[in-house]
């Protein structure tokens, strides 16, 4: 009788499994249906037919002939990236791009991963969030060998060889990215508006271009001002719960600590440290974004979020868009520069 | 009666064997009709082989340990650690010196974890995420104090070409076939795994032989971890991060017995291996969203497991 039992839960399963697998299936359509694909070769071949007609209303044409784009960035379900995630779909609709993500890969190899597998998909074009700086030109040549273009953002590249590199492909569109560092410089002078003397740094490890120049701006600042700070350095992968325990950690070592400032809160760990921090009277900056925003500043302890940072994938979007349709804005990779918006209360919000 | 013939004809034993293969046929078959055609492209079946070389090898080293009955859940560790210390000395020393660090530091980390299994007889779980939360901690500890993550030096990029990494995969599949099927060390571990004290009272050297098994893992961990930065040209503290989970979801599903002993086979992990990455490729290419992938992998996860697990190897459990 248990043995009847176990084998039809394990039937069960199985057929939940294809029902499942079948079910994710259908809902979407097959690659060819999806866009004017089959390998690199031919869909440059598209490409190239098309603009020497009609460019400009290549996207509104969309219909079969409508360009791939995958997105390769960390998560979409958290502050930043479902911001992200739906001003890309909008504009996507708008220029009639069919996009792919793929989420969850947090090392270089694993980009990789994605990347290769969305060109089996075949897209025309990959947007990316790189995890690890060095490894920007890498992802690139992946994207060269199968004739697809390739485009940055969230990040800049630090690394000399990878920026020189991708600098001089034919296939990369460019980066957009803020400036990170000037935020940082200003998120220790609110502080100091607000009072604040002594500063908790809550880092995460180097390697990703991005955090380190925030950390970068923000420490150079500190030490230029003579002002006392600590730092917890956290993984790039450390959990919401992770980061609200380094937190506590950091808070209790060094109980002088009156502001704190979250170089990122990716991964729903500004939320949390927001509900943390709750009743204390630390004031707290961020580089992300809380999916609540209105109610983190009544929280109280929230005194500067540096956002905005959501019109990035847009801009990197249109800027692939124009390179895909053989329109590239600059003949040479573009190089945005977005300047973060501040907000400092909740009517900001 | 009746029931007996049927019972004899549909054995655990046999939908552990023939399942998953007749699972990788069912994978491909259904993608190639769903993406009409797309799947089962030359060039998507050879990236789907360069993706799959880095897990198979590690699954190769992994299946000596898991046949003693012995989880290893440290691979992101040793993978995150003998990658940076590698990268690292190269940089410090211009020279090929990342091939025998990473490969030592790879071979140390599974020993490290034998002795700890073997001589203070901690569960060999427990042993391996220390020694997974050691090499995270020590390779997040050198990375974090620079500026940027460590790369592969231009020099060595010629390495990373695919019929390299082809011919290197076979020959370890060739090899470790051999060296777990047909020599005492494969026979002798899985023994073990079986029931470790009539390996002992019929003269096996239980703990001689365990240490060979994690040095073979070792040793393929660091090929594993060679590909790797090969691939990826670069590593950062997340080097390796949830490789542990994917190896080991890959091996499930290819019909590696949790429980370790005499069922092991090597080709459940290249089935494993091409599973998995096939529905992945296939999901990807139908365009699936992330969420749905990471929900039928669970699933899918799930029903191995439910029909593969080896209730006998572990009476204690129910």
């Amino acid at each position: 009788m248990k043995k009847k039992l176990r084998k039809l839960a394990a039937l069960g399963l199985s057929f939940i499994m294809i029902c499942s697998l079948l079910a994710a299936c259908g809902s979407t359509k097959a690659p060819e249906e999806n866009s004017a694909q089959g390998n690199g070769d031919e869909n440059s071949g598209n490409m190239e037919e098309e603009v020497s007609g009609e460019s400009a209303t290549k996207g509104e044409s969309a219909g079969d002939d409508a360009l791939t784009v995958g997105v390769v960035i960390w998560s979409t379900d958290d502050g930043l990236g479902a911001d992200s995630k739906k001003a890309l779909d909008a504009v996507a609709g708008e220029l009639g791009i069919n996009l792919i993500y793929r989420t969850g890969s947090y090392d270089a190899e694993n980009q990789t991963t994605d990347i290769e597998n969305l060109i089996a998909a075949g897209v025309d074009g990959i947007m990316c969030v790189v995890i690890v700086d060095t490894a920007t030109d890498e992802l690139l040549k992946v994207c060269e060998e199968a004739d697809v273009d390739y485009q940055v953002f969230f990040r800049n590249i630090m690394d000399e060889e990878a920026y020189n590199y991708c600098m001089a492909s034919d296939h990369f569109a460019g980066y957009i990215c803020e400036d990170e560092a000037a935020a940082g410089v200003d998120m220790v002078d609110e502080l100091i508006t607000q009072g604040c003397t002594t500063f908790g740094l809550i880092n995460r490890e180097a390697g990703n271009g991005v955090i380190d120049r925030r950390q970068q701006g923000t420490m150079e600042y500190l030490q230029e001002k003579g002002l006392t700070y600590y730092v917890s350095t956290n993984t790039s992968t450390a959990t919401a719960t992770e980061m609200v325990d380094a937190t506590d950690q950091l808070l209790a070592a060094y109980p002088d600590i009156d502001g704190l400032i979250l170089s990122s809160g990716s991964n729903g760990a500004i939320d949390a440290i927001i509900t943390d921090l709750e009743g204390t009277d630390i004031k707290l900056t961020s580089f992300d974004t809380p999916a609540d925003i209105e109610g983190a500043f009544q929280a109280g302890n929230l005194c500067m979020l540096a956002t905005g940072a959501q019109i990035d994938p847009v801009y990197a979007l249109i800027n692939l868009y124009c390179k895909m349709s053989g329109n590239p804005k600059s003949e040479t990779p573009t190089e945005y520069g977005s300047n973060y918006i501040y907000m400092k209360s909740a009517e900001d919000a | 009666m009746k029931e007996k013939i049927k019972s004899e004809w549909i054995t655990r034993d046999k939908v552990r064997a023939y399942l998953p293969v007749f699972a990788l046929v069912f994978v491909v078959v259904l993608f190639a009709v769903l993406t009409k055609g797309s799947t089962v492209k030359i060039n998507n079946l050879k990236q789907i082989m360069l993706q799959s070389c880095t897990y198979i090898v590690a699954g190769l080293g992994i299946i000596f340990t898991m046949s003693l009955g012995n989880m290893d859940m440290s691979l992101d560790g040793i993978v995150g650690l003998s990658a940076c210390l590698g990268l690292l000395a190269t940089e410090m020393t211009n020279s090929w010196i990342m091939f025998p660090v990473i490969f030592l530091v790879a071979v140390a980390c599974e020993m490290a974890i034998g002795g700890i299994n073997i001589l203070l007889g901690i569960n060999s779980v427990i042993a391996s995420f220390a020694v997974s939360f050691f090499g995270k901690g020590v390779a997040g500890f050198i990375i974090g104090n620079r500026t940027k993550a460590l790369s592969l030096p231009g020099e060595f990029s010629f390495l990373y070409n695919r019929t390299g990494f082809y011919i290197i995969t076979l020959i370890a599949i060739s090899i470790m076939t051999v060296l777990f099927h047909y020599t005492k060390l494969g026979k002798r571990a899985m023994a073990i795994g079986s029931n470790p004290s009539a390996a002992k009272a019929a003269g096996i050297h239980v703990t001689k032989y365990k240490l060979l098994a994690y040095l073979a893992a070792g040793i393929m961990m660091g090929l594993s971890t060679l590909l790797i930065v090969l691939r990826s040209g670069s590593t950062s503290a997340t080097t390796g991060s949830g490789f542990h989970v994917a190896v080991l979801l890959m091996m499930v599903i290819g019909g590696a017995s949790l429980t370790g002993g005499t069922k092991e086979k090597i080709y459940s992990v290249v089935v494993g291996v091409l599973i998995y990455l096939c529905l992945e490729n296939g999901l990807t290419v139908l365009g699936t969203s992330p969420e749905v992938i990471g929900l039928i992998e669970g699933i899918i996860f799930l029903a191995s497991v439910t029909l593969t697990f080896d209730r006998d190897g572990v009476p204690y459990i129910l």
